[in-house]
């Protein structure tokens, strides 16, 4: 119990509770980070670098889909697999993908008189190579080709058109 | 008590009392008593640490980057998520004498900025020795690994080995409030044979003039998604410790940035020290 002939331990109080309290305990040290990793580059794209070079060390299959230089729907391509079985088609329309491996060309021909088309997967493993055999003077509209189907504009039997291009050149020569 | 005094008045009374042939209650003092061991409680905290399906090794955070295709050798196509692993830095220990659990306190992101944490948190990165992190987690072990990894060690993405199956623990991504259809796969009305304004209603919900109300619980249309969710046995592809990257195959729950929990398969990893003592038995 406080007594009340006792005037400065009242005023020791009241100073407490006034005053400013300063901490008296120690304040916990903050380390510093760890070093961050490939050099601060974002993720996405250091793995596709990675999956680049791994898959298309030659640059070879970018150049194809670079959308200036490369191919455009309405060319024909032939295109090799490593067991050396070959497909011919007109391309009617690319996929592309953003930061990652996912594209596709498809290309359609007329086998039988009967439409048939193929979803390429461009950095497959199992495909060898990917030539272009002609590319015509004038393209039709659009990117993708889907409205040709079926109408007076379709694709013909392929094979045989590249064939007769090729019996023409050696003609002139 | 009763049925003694009963049979003494009989037996009292025998010359006057007809008795008939009926069954005879053997007295309790006659049957010999064989002492039993006092029953073992089951429902306590240590029993309840011992029936635990619980792993050996702690798992770790990582952070979704996006999707990309992934192909095998043999040139089949797969899709796959790459996740990473940013700075995971070992906190804690917590040990069963002072808790009454084991587990692992982790923590990923270093960040200095905008930081939600108190003094006692702070302390925490002090004794580890370690730079403040943006989430920190705890995750339960069968034994304490104080001498297997110390305070401060960093956790790197070669943790899981190549080809090793894993569980992804993250939160969906939030649908609002979505319709029956898409929430549970109701069928919906068809689109015509009279059918007027009523394509992708949920129809009847069982109710009726009794009860008069739909049971609490019952299947309907409410908010979606963000909650959590676990993807059990999913596939490493790829680790890469000096890049901090984990590929892995298929896809995971939640949006791009999100944080997610990765672990060992807890169906192929994990037992209970019971198990463990009934095989070396």
């Amino acid at each position: 119990m406080l007594k009340s002939s006792s005037p400065i331990i009242k005023s020791s109080i009241i100073q407490s509770i006034r005053g400013f309290r300063y901490l008296k305990k120690e304040l916990p040290t903050v380390y510093e980070g760890l070093q961050p990793k490939r050099n601060g580059k974002p993720v996405m794209e250091y793995i596709h670098q990675q999956m680049l070079a791994q898959h298309d060390p030659l640059g070879t299959r970018t150049k194809l889909i670079n959308r200036e230089t490369g191919l455009r729907s309405g060319d024909i391509i032939k295109v090799t697999y490593n067991d050396r079985t070959e497909v011919i088609g007109s391309v009617l329309a690319i996929k592309r993908g953003n930061l990652n491996l996912g594209h596709n060309i498809l290309i359609r021909t007329k086998l039988n008189k009967v439409g048939s088309e193929i979803r390429i997967p461009l950095f497959n493993p199992n495909i060898r190579n990917i030539e272009i055999l002609h590319k015509p003077e004038k393209y039709l509209p659009r990117h993708k080709l889907y409205y040709i189907r079926g109408t007076n504009k379709d694709v013909g039997d392929v094979e045989t058109f590249v064939k007769k291009l090729e019996a023409k050149k050696h003609d002139k020569k | 008590m009763f049925i003694n005094s009963i049979n003494k008045v009989i037996q009292s009374n025998r010359s006057r009392i007809q008795i008939r042939n009926a069954a005879k209650i053997t007295s309790i003092h006659s049957i010999p008593s064989i002492k039993t061991k006092p029953p073992v409680v089951k429902h306590t905290i240590e029993e309840r640490n011992k029936r635990r399906q619980l792993l050996e090794r702690p798992g770790i955070f990582g952070i979704k980057r996006g999707m990309i295709t992934w192909f095998t050798s043999e040139g089949e196509q797969l899709p796959a998520t790459v996740i990473e692993i940013d700075s995971v830095e070992v906190l804690q220990h917590k040990t069963e004498d002072e808790f009454g659990y084991n587990s692992i306190l982790l923590g990923t992101i270093d960040r200095f900025k905008n930081l939600k944490l108190g003094l006692s948190t702070l302390k925490i990165f002090d004794k580890a020795g370690t730079a403040p992190k943006y989430k920190i987690g705890e995750f339960r072990i069968r034994n304490s690994l104080e001498s297997e990894l110390p305070l401060g060690t960093e956790i790197k993405a070669d943790y899981f080995a190549e080809g090793q199956l894993i569980d992804v623990k993250g939160i969906t991504k939030g649908k609002g409030f979505a319709g029956g259809m898409k929430r549970w796969g109701f069928k919906g009305q068809p689109a015509t044979h009279g059918v007027t304004k009523t394509h992708r209603k949920a129809g009847g919900h069982g109710g009726n003039q009794d009860p008069g109300r739909i049971f609490p619980g019952h299947k309907g249309e409410g908010r979606m998604g963000g909650k959590n969710n676990t993807k059990f046995n999913i596939e490493v592809l790829k680790t890469d410790a000096d890049a901090g990257i984990i590929i892995v195959k298929g896809s995971i729950p939640g949006p791009r940035k999100a944080i997610l929990k990765l672990q060992d398969s807890l169906i192929k990893y994990a037992t209970s020290k019971n198990q463990i003592e009934k095989e070396a038995m």
